[in-house]
């Protein structure tokens, strides 16, 4: 069976040998971005913490498989973050829509008013209006910091259509930040 | 106005939080905690093991793929009348499963009766090589760029396309609505003699064992399906629906969200398991987790997921006595 091991050999273990999974590096590296993305996919810093936990415990235990190619397992934790923001936001929309109705009827005390010009949590509500898609591609920009090109690789959109998408997007918040900030300087 | 204040979220993590999951994953590298359930962290992410599916289903019967060889024939005859683009999920009840697999409810013969073969896909044929296979089938076989860890390819099959005509008996369904009580729905009246076409192509599928661990990846472009002019997808749709159990208001609102001419529906038992779309590299993919315990009448269940999605005009589906986390990587890694 020389043969097929061969095929095997030869589709599945492209990859050229290089260095040694450095773990503690590839944490470093990606703790930050894979919160990052949950902060602004949900919101909430403790949900961010709860997701980033649960993508990198499921991560890490196919990490051996990883061991020689390390940008495969970026990607295989971005997928992860993905699915999981996908299930929580699914999750949580109502919630999230009744706070939301809440605040917006509720009476404002200075001390809201105070939180509510954080730019943290003007931003938390401008992000709580995009449509879903919307919102993730700007959670893999602002908060993973990633290119074009990688986002279109993990979205499955082209690299064009991640490009006009955030431009619209980002104009839009653009506007409704400078509205905000009118209605507060009255 | 510049866009500094789109960057006013990014932070880092807390430095407790930081150490606290790094040496937990630093006691998982170590082997010490293998079995470590990340839900001991204080998750507070809200689980619902029925998650609703807006989008609709399609009255198709992948389900004897978990439950019944009993109802695989037929369902898997019915699904392939359609496009497939999309996989979908919908709770049933699971007597009525049982009730149907009973054989005291002639739905294979509603099909049986009334098919005319054209093309015979045969049996599956063994190949040495999954390029050869692929040469065979006559499409590149994609496979994971990751194998399953102390896995190895084990058979490579193709199973040839067929052709088939089927026409529609309304006096057979009517029998069938009849025996399971439902009286009530009403079968549209053009659609006695109405003739189906199905054409599937060729599939491949590639088996992965180990010792105890069993993965099977199948692929094939998507059946193609001529349909007569007139007929009401969404009105039969809702037929099959009811014969799976749906009540009338349910089955009625499921079938007119639902595009009829590109979702595979998956009936899923309620005491089966859970399910859950995932995303499979920008496609809209289906999960289903089985628990493996008897049914009610002592037969052994199978524990184990199985994952389905569509890619342009390919169809593939992963099935394995393995954590669903596993064939989702298989899955993305395709190559």
């Amino acid at each position: 069976m020389a043969t097929r091991d061969n095929v095997i050999r030869s589709r599945f273990l492209p990859w050229q040998e290089s260095r040694e999974a450095d773990w503690d590096a590839l944490y470093a590296e990606h703790l930050p971005q894979i919160y990052n993305f949950f902060r602004y996919r949900l919101g909430n810093p403790a949900d961010a913490e709860d997701l980033t936990a649960e993508t990198f415990g499921r991560a890490w235990r196919a990490r051996d498989r990883y061991r020689r190619d390390l940008g495969a397992f970026g990607g295989w934790l971005f997928t992860i973050a993905r699915n999981l923001a996908v299930d929580h936001y699914r999750g949580r929309r109502e919630m999230v829509s009744l706070e939301m109705a809440a605040e917006i009827s509720g009476g404002a005390t200075p001390e809201d008013l105070s939180v509510r010009r954080s730019n943290a949590e003007r931003l938390t509500r401008l992000l709580e209006r995009l449509p879903e898609r919307e919102r993730e591609l700007i959670a893999w920009k602002f908060g993973a910091e990633l290119s074009n090109q990688e986002i279109a690789r993990i979205s499955g959109l082209t690299q064009s259509n991640v490009g006009t998408i955030l431009h619209r997007t980002i104009k839009q918040l653009r506007e409704e930040w400078l509205k905000e900030d009118k209605r507060h300087e009255r | 106005m510049n866009d500094d204040f789109l960057g006013g979220l990014r932070g880092q993590p807390t430095p407790e939080f930081k150490a606290q999951l790094r040496e937990r994953l630093r006691r998982q590298e170590e082997g010490a905690d293998t079995s470590m359930n990340y839900e001991d962290l204080p998750v507070r992410t809200s689980r619902r093991p029925w998650p609703f599916l807006a989008a609709g289903v399609l009255a198709a019967a992948v389900v004897a793929l978990v439950v019944s060889p009993a109802l695989r024939a037929s369902a898997s005859a019915f699904l392939e009348m359609f496009r497939v683009r999309r996989f979908a999920a919908i709770p049933v009840d699971p007597a009525r499963l049982e009730r149907l697999e009973s054989g005291t409810i002639d739905l294979k013969g509603l099909l049986a009766d009334n098919t005319d073969t054209i093309q015979e896909p045969g049996p599956p044929q063994f190949f040495s090589s999954v390029a050869s296979a692929g040469f065979a089938a006559g499409f590149p076989i994609r496979v994971p760029a990751v194998p399953p860890s102390g896995m190895a390819v084990d058979t490579v099959t193709v199973r040839g396309g067929g052709e088939a005509r089927f026409t529609a008996r309304t006096t057979k369904l009517r029998e069938v609505l009849d025996a399971l009580g439902l009286i009530d729905v009403t079968i549209p009246p053009g659609l006695d003699g109405a003739q189906v076409g199905v054409r599937t192509s060729p599939s491949v599928m590639v088996r992965y064992q180990s010792e105890k661990r069993r993965i099977g990846l199948y692929q094939s472009r998507s059946p193609e399906v001529s349909l007569p002019p007139g007929v009401d997808l969404a009105q039969v749709g809702e037929i099959g629906l009811r014969i799976a159990g749906l009540e009338r208001a349910d089955a009625e609102r499921f079938a007119r969200s639902i595009d009829w001419h590109s979702t595979m529906l998956v009936p899923m038992p309620t005491n089966a398991g859970s399910f859950r779309e995932v995303d499979v590299r920008g496609n809209k993919g289906l999960l289903l987790t089985t628990r493996g315990e008897p049914d009610p009448s002592g037969n052994p269940g199978r524990e184990g997921s199985m994952l389905m999605w569509a890619e342009g005009d390919m169809v593939y589906a992963l099935r394995g006595n393995v954590d669903s986390d596993n064939l989702l990587e298989m899955a993305i890694t395709l190559q």
